[in-house]
């Protein structure tokens, strides 16, 4: 019974003192090893982030000054917002497509010399189709697809087109496109009281 | 001016901005568009590089439209438009930020950017015609409301500045701050467009020389859960929730640990699995769940725990809570004797 009071006189030393978890110097090196430490913060700059009445009362000191109203611009007050009146039109509706076998691309619009009937759905876009660029395009459908080059005049309207040239492409039975120097190009039509200026040959591939 | 030669000298330069170099679902086109005539050429592009035009530059000048066309969903992007004319000044506009990001210019709410316009070609001369002698400058915003920009219709930006000059040179304009409206000003997302215009006369309408946009992205917000300020733990530390919305497209996001109070440039531990790297084009949000936290402890006392997001504008504190942490066992008894 002594021995039994004994052992609880040693738990009495430790009356009052603590026992910690991560007591050992060994364990908490462990986990030191084990534990990342953040960034280094140094040099840079440390905030709270900001809220909306902070930024709101920033915005009205900022714009006690206008950036644009310095020595080499004059502010102005635009009547009309050009990038709005002129803006350009959406490239897809502003085109022609030529679509075959999952696959289609996009030309100017009054570029078709000639669409014999059979091939009129190679016009009209088919859903899922891969767009390629014209080259590409026109490189895997040769087989249906002709392409013109015109000059400059004809484009315009300026210059007629050679009536031998015209009957042989329409005699072609293929889909036939104008182009300058390999793109496809919009061709107005001849009006003949216009003056014709320098002409350039006209060659089909 | 030998229009020739104007057309020899004119080289597209083709990478814009949005061009997708990456998956094949984009097709670029230029379209070079006469302004008397509406006759229009197309010139099919690779991702990237510059050419020659091959069309002149005829009286009435050239509008060059640079597009993309994506597959699926079929949608066109006019990624950029330039009016070149004979005697029409030529300009450039570039915006710069804190953020190096070199595909696309963007900053955040709360952050200042700077625009440098440089115009050249300008006449002077009693006999120049108009267009030659001045360009306009235009500022526009536009919020992307809740989203992140894609496919928005620019023409419905709203004009906030215009201005006019007759110099030649290169000027900088500085932004403290984004003007794009929204009544949280810390969460607005948009962009900012800055243009040069020319003059309008019978050739041609007043058309785009230049123009460059920034995109401005919301400041991060974030939220602890699972934990109250004061708290104290005497046990297992609880299960916590981090909430992040809005994150920089390009940031670090970590919760970290420290002795003390809250305090600023305290460098703490790193609470295992709250650590995000975000590298994207727009922001992010994240919740995480964490838990098994216990180790970040090394000692009793007062504790901080506090998200922080790491930018290229400096770091932001999200979130913080101090708590008290008592983990050590008081052992209580008495010593007596039974003789």
């Amino acid at each position: 019974m002594t021995r039994l009071i004994s052992s609880f006189a040693l738990i009495g030393f430790f009356l009052g003192t603590s026992f910690s978890p991560t007591a050992s110097a060994q364990e908490k090196e462990r986990k030191a090893r084990k534990m990342l430490r953040a960034p280094s913060m140094e040099g840079m700059e440390f905030r709270d982030a900001a809220t909306s009445s902070q930024l709101a009362e920033k915005l009205r000191q900022s714009r006690k000054t206008n950036p644009m109203d310095m020595g080499k611009l004059k502010v102005i007050a635009l009547k009309e917002d050009p990038s709005k009146t002129h803006a350009s039109k959406d490239f897809i509706q502003n085109s022609e497509v030529l679509c075959l076998n999952g696959s289609a691309t996009f030309i100017p619009k009054r570029s078709v010399l000639n669409l014999p009937e059979r091939f009129g759905d190679r016009l009209k876009l088919k859903k899922g189709s891969k767009i390629q660029t014209f080259q590409d395009f026109f490189i895997a459908n040769r087989s249906w697809l002709l392409t013109y080059e015109v000059s400059i005049e004809q484009a315009f309207g300026k210059k007629p087109f050679d009536e031998k040239k015209l009957k042989w492409l329409k005699g072609s039975g293929r889909v036939v496109i104008a182009t300058f120097k390999g793109g496809p190009i919009t061709v107005l039509p001849y009006v003949e009281d216009k003056e014709v200026e320098n002409s350039e040959n006209d060659t089909a591939s | 001016m030998n229009r020739n030669l104007l057309a020899a000298i004119l080289f597209l330069a083709i990478t814009g901005p949005c061009v997708n170099t990456s998956a094949q679902t984009y097709t670029n086109f230029i379209r070079q568009h006469h302004m008397l005539t509406g006759v229009e050429w197309d010139v099919s592009v690779e991702p990237n590089g510059t050419r020659l035009a091959p069309f002149p530059i005829l009286f009435g000048g050239s509008r060059f439209e640079l597009w993309s066309v994506k597959d699926s969903p079929l949608t066109s992007y006019l990624l950029d438009t330039r009016y070149v004319s004979t005697y029409v000044p030529s300009a450039e506009v570039t915006i710069r930020s804190e953020d190096p990001y070199s595909v696309i210019p963007r900053t955040r709410a709360d952050r200042p950017f700077w625009v440098d316009v440089s115009v050249s070609g300008l006449l002077n001369g009693a006999d120049d015609p108009l267009p030659s002698k001045s360009v306009t400058l235009m500022h526009h915003v536009q919020s992307y409301g809740n989203g992140d920009g894609i496919g928005i219709d620019r023409s419905l930006a709203t004009l906030v500045g215009s201005a006019t000059t007759i110099t030649n040179g290169t000027f900088t304009l500085s932004y403290a701050i984004t003007g794009i409206p929204g009544a949280d000003r810390s969460k607005v997302r948009g962009e900012e467009r800055l243009s040069v215009f020319s003059i309008a006369d019978y050739q041609a309408p007043a058309s785009q020389l230049a123009s460059q946009f920034i995109q401005i992205w919301p400041v991060a917000d974030g939220s602890l859960s699972g934990i109250t300020s004061g708290e104290l733990f005497k046990g297992k530390m609880p299960n916590f929730n981090i909430a992040l919305n809005d994150l920089y497209p390009s940031s670090r996001t970590f919760a970290q640990v420290y002795e003390g109070n809250v305090r600023d440039g305290v460098q703490g531990v790193i609470v295992p699995g709250s650590a995000l790297v975000i590298n994207h084009t727009v922001p992010q949000t994240r919740v995480l769940n964490i838990s098994n936290w216990d180790d970040v402890f090394d000692a009793d006392g007062l504790w901080t725990l506090e998200v922080l997001t790491l930018t290229p504008f400096g770091i932001d504190r999200l979130a913080s809570v101090s708590f008290n942490l008592d983990r050590t066992i008081h052992v209580n008894g008495a010593v007596s004797s039974v003789e």
